[in-house]
């Protein structure tokens, strides 16, 4: 591929391309099972919440096809910075506002305390789980970190394997960038089953924002899956549910947990992880752009940033290896990103280990 | 350099299974805990948010597979689906 010339690299690099789907990304993988599921129970409503867009859109799309109405939470920051997800969701009859909002009592708290917020994944899910609750006709349905989201997107690791066998090829390691783990689980869990129970020799590597590093400078306890604390307690690597992420335009990835599983692979050291600063992102999404031809989401850059630096170590190394990593979407409702990154206002935001300490001090004293 | 520009799969080469890693896990992650008991939630506890199926799905730590479940794959088509 034009990229691996570019790189002038001995590495292959492969790419999954979740980017073809109706909402642009892997996650319809998930919401249509899930709306296919409330609505063979009698569901009539949903609510869910969305940081960039990409699950808004894609639960808007699956309800859409069942004839469930929603009610998508948006993080503010995304809100503002993605304005065409909204008319996206709009269109396959979502009903979007920007959280926190005044729809509900976590959000309400929120504004009181903090008028400017800019919204998380966590406060979000507070808001979307409150609603659920107060409705006895309303469920909510989550894009990620659950095991069953993890499990519908095992489909793309399955079609990945079919598609190397073609190929006549296999990864040596293999890349998803991460937010709660939907799309990292997706493509890898079907070949860290080779792995499990094989024995074959295949790396996992999940990508995390270096702003939100839960995987890399976290801590694994139990956390909520949300701000206010009204799920139940997840056992994860955390950065604490009070942890507001820098506003980095990966809004996907801006999420201070991971699920249970991937969580429990990292510990046993099954999986890796590597968080990369915004900037480098960027660079190597442009690149990808201008060799291979698809604008890719600010979340998935990230692992492209990951392919990068593996097929530079290949060459630094002289040795050949098989990259394979997840497009998990395209960019082209994130081009606001991309301006501000050829203008020089995107930056990398350091975050210091006692900012760090704070938001899990505060956590062990709200579980306790 | 790879020789593939371009790799597709048609519908019949879809999988039509989901992979539960939990089965293969060495460890299985440790269960969620209800936050006033502090004891793993029961999936009664978990009906005011999620369908029945889904928290099958959630709770199923690999020992009870292979049950076939049928969904849309999102383009249309109604296909069995089993979890491997």
């Amino acid at each position: 591929m034009n990229l691996e010339k570019a790189l002038d690299t001995p590495a292959k690099i492969y790419f999954k391309n979740e980017s073809v789907s109706p909402a642009g990304s892997h996650k319809p993988n998930t919401a249509v099972a899930q709306a296919y599921y409330n609505y063979k129970e009698g569901v009539k409503k949903l609510t869910t919440e969305t940081g960039a867009g990409q699950w808004g859109s894609a639960l808007a799309y699956a309800c859409d096809i069942f004839g469930l109405e929603l009610q998508v939470f948006m993080v503010r920051v995304s809100y503002e910075q993605k304005p065409y997800r909204k008319m996206m969701m709009n269109t396959w009859n979502a009903n979007v506002v920007p959280s926190p909002s005044s729809l509900t009592d976590a959000g309400r708290k929120i504004l009181a305390e903090h008028p400017d917020s800019p919204g998380s994944l966590g406060i979000a899910i507070s808001e979307a789980v409150e609603m659920a609750v107060k409705d006895p006709d309303t469920r909510y349905s989550l894009g990620s970190v659950l095991n069953h989201v993890l499990l519908h997107q095992t489909i793309i690791g399955q079609e990945a394997i079919k598609q190397m066998e073609i190929a006549g090829d296999f990864p040596d390691v293999v890349i998803g960038c991460f937010g709660g783990g939907s799309n990292f689980a997706g493509i890898s869990f079907p070949f860290l089953r080779l792995k499990l129970t094989e024995g074959k020799k295949i790396r996992a590597v999940a990508v995390e924002p270096a702003s939100c590093p839960k995987l890399t400078r976290g801590t694994f306890t139990y956390d909520f899956g949300d701000t206010v604390g009204m799920t139940p307690l997840i056992p994860m690597y955390t950065l604490g549910h009070n942890f507001i992420p820098a506003k980095i335009h990966a809004g996907g990835l801006r999420y201070h947990g991971a699920g249970a599983i991937v969580s429990q692979l990292l510990k046993d050291q099954i999986i890796e992880a590597v968080a990369i600063p915004q900037l480098e992102t960027f660079e190597a999404g442009v690149l990808f752009a201008r060799t291979e031809g698809i604008i890719p989401a600010p979340e998935s850059t990230h692992a492209i940033a990951a392919a990068v630096r593996e097929a530079k170590k290949a060459k630094e190394e002289g040795v050949s290896r098989t990259i394979l990593f997840n497009l998990s979407g395209h960019g082209v409702i994130d081009l606001a990103a991309y301006d501000q990154y050829f203008s020089g206002k995107l930056q990398n935001y350091a975050l210091s280990d006692e900012e760090i300490q704070k938001s899990i001090h505060e956590l062990q004293s709200a579980i306790s | 350099m790879s020789k593939f520009r371009k790799i597709n799969l048609d519908e019949r080469q879809m999988p039509d299974k989901w992979y539960n890693i939990m089965a293969d896990m060495p460890n299985k992650p440790l269960p969620m805990l209800h936050p006033a008991t502090k004891q793993p939630v029961k999936l009664e506890d978990m009906t005011p948010l999620f369908p029945l199926e889904l928290l099958k799905q959630e709770m199923n730590d690999g020992l009870k597979l292979r049950k076939k479940y049928r969904i849309f794959t999102g383009y249309g088509a109604l296909l069995p689906f089993t979890v491997l």
